[in-house]
């Protein structure tokens, strides 16, 4: 059983967080999302690339506040999702090991979103930066 | 001449059986002399006269034991349960009205007959009394008066009841002349003879009618509310606000103008008006533009949170739920149980279950090879995966949505930027128009316009609100005015129905006054006249000329006769001079009476001593040329100096005798 109560993030982006969460930075809305959904949005971005903490963490909500299916099912599958057979299944349903994961890939995510927020001057490319992305996504990991 | 009894006629009245008496007069006198015995019906004559009148026999000695009125002869020759009547008719004529009055008295008696005295009785029946007036001046029909109050009141007119002896006359008692119930008697009548007491009852019911209408008038209080000063304010408040009105009603004239002005001007910048409310439409179309751009911005935003999300995981999500089907279909996904724990009891050979201790043997542990062989993952990770399954769904579901939210998305920023553009173009274009006007002075105007015509509008409206309430309270006071006038009227009424009766109340106490001073009057003439009066025929009967030297009579009527010396002498006159004083008195009253009516005497110089009894007769015949006067004399008293007066003067002498069984009166 785990003991873990809360999500942590890395302390240095901390400064980052705390723009978003007095509305300094605006970009893409960032700053109206709540730390589960910034760390969602995080995870979704280092979900291929995690990794560890290299400076001190900092806790970003409370376990108690993912409180929706949807959301424990998509923290679920952080590592779940790549299970190779059924012992890594077995092993991978573990949540403890998936909030691990979780974390690790938003210590990259948070950094790619800092890189996004802080090159990007023009909101309205921005957005059709994303909407670009979007739909290569789309075509990469749905349709193909 | 006065009055005269022409004729008297008795039938069956006591012994009077049937007897008609004429009194007609002689050029010398109207003097009748009647002679009769003692006890042959002198008194019974004079009887029958006061019954004619009165219904009373004044001079009755002993009424409850006299005999029955109806002749005792006629009654026996009567026979049982036959009918007696009685009757007296006396019949008179007035000179001054020319008129022949009939007075009639009969009383019909049925004849019964007395077992035990073995008489016949007489008992009364029915009583008929009627008075006929004949006019000689013009022949007309007599009158007949047969109600009884009407009759007395005609007797009344010529013999008053009250004083029925002083025409009535008897000469045996001339003590009862002049007693004080006597002389009270008197005043009453002859207050009554000179129409005193119908001027007392006149000024009494003058003062009663006074006093009445004096209450009345007390009683009619003047208003304590002045409805003179209400009826002023009510019509000064109505001519106030009729006159407010006719002001708001040029006031509204004015305010119309000026609200056609306003309206005007605002008509004439109509189009400007439209192109600043279209800017003002399009200037709100613009913000609710801006307001759906930073919907769509928002929408954006979470569509590239949501799918930024769903599309990096969505490799893993597809993954994990292909992972859970597969098993689903395969039937991979286990019961409740704990791989890793049957693997260890597998690989460390146990003896015992760890669950529920008993032994496993080779066959169990076959069992338990063959359900790890069959069995994929763990109960607790099947547990885990079929409970993000649906949640996977729901991913996979959203994500298949993505290319058509993209879609409304960008359909909806491109509506949106063409929107946005034809309202900035058509802006452009209405600013253009407007930049044409100074914009300062139309707004200005505008706005002033539509001030000024809001603002007649609305004194307009106030105009006529207080010109409906000025109506409204018109009508109540208009109401309430007439209400008012109808109480002044009704008090100008009362008023003078209050001055009427104060005149009235007035004019009945002078002429109480005036009557109350004329009876005083008249009471002290006709008292003079009758003192006068009295005195002179004393004086000429009186064949004393030394002794008495007045006579006065006071205001309750008694007599006092002085001598010489101004002593009372009537308590010391002769009977002479009391009979002298008696007729003196007696016809002093008759003058004062105004009607010279008849005198009947019984036993005229009965207390007159020879001497002076020609000399009596002589002024008594004096008397009868003017006035009649008719005698009834004993024989004796019928002496020879008495004769001597009257043998040849008297109108007529008639001697009455009874028959020889003295039941009735003969020789007449």
């Amino acid at each position: 059983m785990t003991n873990r109560d809360r999500i942590y993030f890395p302390r240095k982006y901390k400064q980052f967080n705390k723009a978003l969460s007095d509305h300094d930075i605006k970009t893409l809305g960032l700053d109206n999302l709540s730390n589960l959904e910034l760390f969602k949005l995080a995870v979704a971005y280092g979900l291929d690339d995690p990794t560890d903490f290299d400076s001190a963490k900092e806790g970003l909500f409370l376990l108690k506040d993912l409180k929706t299916t949807y959301d424990q099912s998509l923290l679920n599958i952080v590592k779940l999702g790549t299970a190779k057979n059924n012992d890594e299944i077995d092993d991978y349903c573990n949540l403890e090991l998936n909030y691990d994961e979780a974390e690790r890939c938003a210590c990259t995510g948070f950094g790619k979103l800092k890189d996004l927020v802080e090159s990007n001057t023009d909101e309205e490319l921005l957005i059709k930066k994303m909407f670009r992305e979007l739909e290569t996504l789309y075509l990469t990991n749905v349709k193909l | 001449m006065g009055v005269s009894i022409t004729k008297i006629e008795l039938t069956n009245y006591r012994q009077y059986k049937k007897v008609t008496i004429d009194f007609e007069r002689n050029i010398n006198s109207h003097l009748h002399i009647l002679k009769a015995k003692n006890g042959t019906g002198k008194t019974t004559f004079i009887n029958a006269i006061t019954w004619c009148l009165y219904g009373e026999e004044k001079y009755l000695a002993d009424s409850e034991n006299a005999l029955n009125l109806p002749n005792e002869k006629t009654v026996e020759n009567t026979n049982e349960n036959g009918n007696v009547i009685v009757t007296v008719r006396i019949t008179m004529k007035d000179d001054d009205t020319n008129q022949v009055i009939v007075i009639t008295r009969e009383h019909k008696y049925k004849v019964n007959f007395n077992i035990i005295s073995k008489n016949k009785k007489t008992m009364f029946e029915q009583e008929k009394f009627n008075i006929a007036i004949t006019n000689l001046s013009n022949n007309t029909n007599s009158s007949i008066i047969d109600n009884v109050g009407e009759c007395n009141q005609v007797v009344d007119t010529y013999f008053n009841r009250s004083i029925f002896d002083y025409y009535f006359f008897d000469g045996e008692n001339l003590k009862n002349y002049f007693t004080k119930s006597k002389a009270e008697t008197i005043q009453t009548s002859i207050f009554n003879i000179s129409q005193v007491t119908l001027l007392e009852n006149t000024k009494e019911r003058t003062n009663s009618l006074a006093v009445k209408k004096s209450r009345e008038l007390n009683r009619k209080k003047p208003s304590e509310t002045n409805y003179f000063e209400e009826k002023i304010t009510l019509e000064k408040d109505i001519k106030a606000r009729d006159e407010a009105n006719k002001k708001l009603e040029s006031d509204i004239n004015k305010y119309i103008e000026k609200k056609v002005k306003a309206d005007e001007i605002l008509n004439n910048y109509t189009p400007i008006k439209v192109q600043q409310q279209r800017k003002l439409d399009l200037e709100k179309n613009l913000k609710k533009n801006d307001e759906a751009l930073v919907v769509l911005r928002n929408n954006q935003y979470s569509f590239i949170h949501d799918y930024m999300i769903l599309l990096r995981f969505y490799p893993r999500i597809k993954k994990t739920y292909d992972m859970i089907c597969y098993k689903e279909e395969h039937n991979e996904l286990p019961p409740n149980i704990n791989k890793k724990e049957i693997r260890e009891i597998i690989d460390n050979h146990l003896e015992n279950c760890p669950v529920c201790n008993s032994e496993i043997d080779d066959k169990a542990i076959k069992y338990l090879q063959d359900l790890l062989e069959s069995t994929s993952v763990s109960t607790g990770t099947s547990h885990q995966l079929m409970k993000i399954k649906s949640s996977l769904e729901i991913m996979i579901n959203q994500v298949s949505k993505f290319e058509k939210e993209k879609e409304n998305l960008f359909n909806t920023e491109k509506f949106l930027k063409i929107e946005r553009k034809e309202v900035e173009e058509e802006l452009n274009g209405i600013h253009s128009y407007l930049s044409n006007y100074s914009t300062d002075s139309l707004e200005k105007d505008i706005a002033q316009a539509e001030k000024d015509s809001k603002y007649y509008d609305d004194k307009i409206q106030e105009a006529r609100t207080t010109i409906s309430q000025n109506i409204a309270f018109n009508k109540k006071d208009r109401d309430r005015l007439n209400d008012v006038e109808k109480k002044l009227k009704k008090e100008e009424e009362t008023k003078n129905a209050k001055d009427e009766l104060s005149v009235q109340v007035a004019l009945l106490r002078r002429v109480t006054t005036a009557y109350e001073n004329i009876k005083q009057r008249i009471m002290l003439v006709v008292k003079d006249e009758i003192e006068k009066s009295t005195w002179r025929m004393f004086d000429a009967m009186i064949w004393k000329k030394h002794t008495f030297k007045s006579l006065s009579i006071n205001d309750k009527y008694e007599i006092s006769v002085l001598n010489m010396n101004n002593k009372e002498m009537i308590g010391s006159l002769s009977a002479t001079e009391y009979m002298a004083l008696a007729y003196s008195f007696t016809l002093a009253i008759h003058e004062a009476s105004g009607k010279n009516c008849p005198l009947v005497i019984d036993s005229p110089l009965g207390r007159v001593s020879d001497e002076n009894r020609e000399k009596m007769a002589t002024e008594l015949l004096k008397v009868s040329k003017e006035k009649q006067i008719i005698m009834l004399f004993t024989p004796d008293e019928y002496s020879s100096e008495v004769k001597n007066v009257y043998e040849d003067t008297a109108a007529s002498i008639i001697e009455l005798c009874l028959s020889e069984d003295e039941s009735e009166v003969e020789g007449v």
